[in-house]
């Protein structure tokens, strides 16, 4: 067994009075895609960049391959969301600026200017650039890093769904080459490419393992039309109930058998999604 | 652009095999890594301020302004012409120093761009060095652009000699290396670009005005004549009047003997080079923080 590419043991992040999070223990294996999950305001870029070095942590402790974080080039390539680029340089000049910055910057950024279709955007000035733009010229950064440890935070925030596919595909060549990747976000299409996802909410880790032992752990899902939302709203955990295109959906009360519901006018019962696990953890189970 | 950063046609996979691509490309060396680390602040800061007009037009504009609405506004001897341009523009080399040394350094403060530098292991002696370099040269500009207005305006400049240029650039360096470490607090603690840029403005201002323009006409000054003779822009402007400015009895206004200032200018440059890269250290990347 190789060493992991990442050891939290027990780390916690206040700023002043303001506690982050606590207690938290992770691992990412060479070769293996973390996704860390969860709402907006939980932590989780806090959490991202004590990993990375970009921040102490208040307690626990930090290890990428055996060694304390930022404690020599090339160890991490972090993606730090909305923070790398400055808008009055152009695309090129911000890429230059970080192949300056970080000796193990490679030539990479050549082909994923291609790949993200930002090329011909290169030489315009990043306050042109719209949001998705930007995102891209940080992956572009961030990617074109030589590192055993990539540590992104929400790194398909504000890009269309043929460019999260992308980024998809990148992570997986990276995880196939046997980086280890930690992902941040709050999309829950993000948990597709996870060998293993970790829950985070206000309260912490909520819950870690295997996509598929993630959703089994999950109740069934019942769906209805947004007309017949009165008719399930007793079935589901709290009566709450969750907006999907033209639908609406809950996670099934322990008490109610799924056949039962099934059994109810213009409504299914069926597994869950990742966005059902994401509204059964980050609305529910807390 | 150098390093032949020009898009090529690769339609490999961005981590395919190929050689080129798998390779990092930078020099590995702890002193490389420094200097590119060193040029990289330096390179986009010069491309940052002389793309924000406001920044420019406050460090190299306003202070041959200043000169010319005084000057077309009231009567000076030659003399005391001559003393008011020096001073003026080593005003502008002040306003220079911290207000580009000072804007880009609250715009990474403002986008928590430090987490980042954190992270990829950036000395922060390379971070203050690089902007530094970059404020010398624009401080530089700002020096000559004020001097230049002031020869088209009649003022004796005189700067055919070896030994009175090099010992003004001394004296312009020692200057410079001083109010840009003094920037690193003032950004820090108000952690906004606007705000940053207002309140270093003043603190160049407020020097000129309290110290008689930069101890040039000390009849206007409002600190006493022992206490601004010790302070480094004093120290500065009497050393490169005396050596650059040929307007008879300058000499007798305190700028007489400018080369024996370089002591004293030079120990405040040390010390504040090492208080900057050592503010740089604890204020910017101290990871205990959220900056």
């Amino acid at each position: 067994m190789s060493q992991p590419a990442l050891v939290a043991e027990n780390l916690g992040k206040s700023f002043g009075e303001e506690v982050v999070f606590s207690g938290i223990d992770l691992t990412v294996d060479p070769g293996e895609i973390v996704v860390l999950l969860g709402p907006n305001g939980t932590g989780k870029s806090v959490l991202a960049s004590c990993l990375a070095g970009g921040l102490v942590p208040s307690e626990g402790t930090v290890e990428i391959s055996g060694e304390p974080p930022a404690a020599k080039h090339g160890m991490t390539s972090f993606l730090l969301q909305d923070a790398l680029c400055l808008d009055r340089l152009t695309g090129r000049e911000n890429i230059a600026f970080y192949r300056r910055l970080n000796p193990s910057f490679t030539d990479r950024w050549r082909t994923l200017v291609e790949t993200f279709g930002i090329a011909d955007a290169l030489d315009d000035r990043v306050a042109q650039y719209s949001g998705g733009m930007r995102r891209k010229l940080e992956l572009t950064i961030a990617l074109s890093v030589e590192a055993p440890l990539y540590i992104l935070d929400e790194p398909t925030a504000a890009l269309d769904l043929t460019m999260v596919s992308e980024v998809h595909h990148q992570l997986s060549t990276l995880r196939d080459q046997g980086k280890a990747v930690l992902t941040t976000t709050h999309l829950p299409m993000d948990a597709d490419i996870a060998d293993r996802i970790v829950f985070m909410t206000e309260s912490g880790v909520v819950t870690t393992g295997a996509p598929a032992d993630i959703k089994s752990a999950v109740p069934p899902v019942i769906e209805t039309t947004i007309g017949n939302a009165e008719a399930i709203a007793e079935k589901v955990i709290d009566e709450r109930l969750f907006r999907g295109e033209g639908v609406v959906r809950g996670l099934l009360d322990s008490e109610v058998e799924p056949a039962e519901a099934d059994e109810i006018s213009e409504v299914r019962v069926t597994d869950p999604s990742y966005a059902d696990v994401f509204n059964y953890y980050a609305h529910l189970k807390s | 652009m150098s390093d032949g950063e020009r898009v090529s046609d690769h339609s490999t996979d961005a981590f395919g095999s190929a050689d080129t691509e798998d390779r990092s490309t930078q020099s590995t060396g702890q002193w490389g890594a420094w200097m590119r680390q060193a040029s990289g602040f330096t390179y986009r800061t010069l491309r940052d301020v002389s793309r924000s007009w406001t920044v420019l037009a406050i460090a190299i504009g306003l202070p041959p302004v200043m000169y010319l609405l005084v000057t077309a506004t009231r009567e000076f001897d030659p003399t005391t012409k001559g003393l008011f341009a020096g001073g003026i523009a080593v005003l502008g080399a002040m306003i220079a120093s911290l207000t580009v040394f000072g804007s880009q350094l609250a715009v990474d403060l403002e986008t928590d761009r430090f987490v980042a530098y954190r992270s990829m292991g950036v000395y922060p002696s390379a971070d203050f060095a690089g902007r530094v370099a970059a404020g010398v040269v624009v401080a530089a500009l700002a020096l000559c652009f004020g001097l230049g207005v002031s020869v088209i305006d009649g003022v004796p400049v005189d700067i055919s000699g070896a030994l009175p240029v090099a010992v003004s650039i001394a004296a312009f360096l020692g200057l410079s290396v001083v109010f840009m470490a003094v920037a690193v607090p003032v950004v820090v603690a108000a952690n906004n670009e606007q705000y940053a840029q207002f309140a270093l403005s003043l603190i160049a201002v407020f020097g000129f005005m309290l110290t008689g323009y930069n101890g040039m006409l000390m009849e206007a000054a409002i600190l006493d004549g022992s206490t601004s003779g010790l302070l480094p822009n004093v120290l500065a402007t009497r050393t490169m009047t005396a050596q650059l400015i040929t307007t008879e009895r300058v000499a007798s206004a305190g700028s007489a003997g400018g080369s024996s200032r370089l002591a004293p200018l030079f120990v405040y440059s040390l010390g504040a080079a090492a208080f900057g890269v050592l503010l740089t250290r604890w204020q910017l990347y101290n990871r205990g923080v959220r900056r």
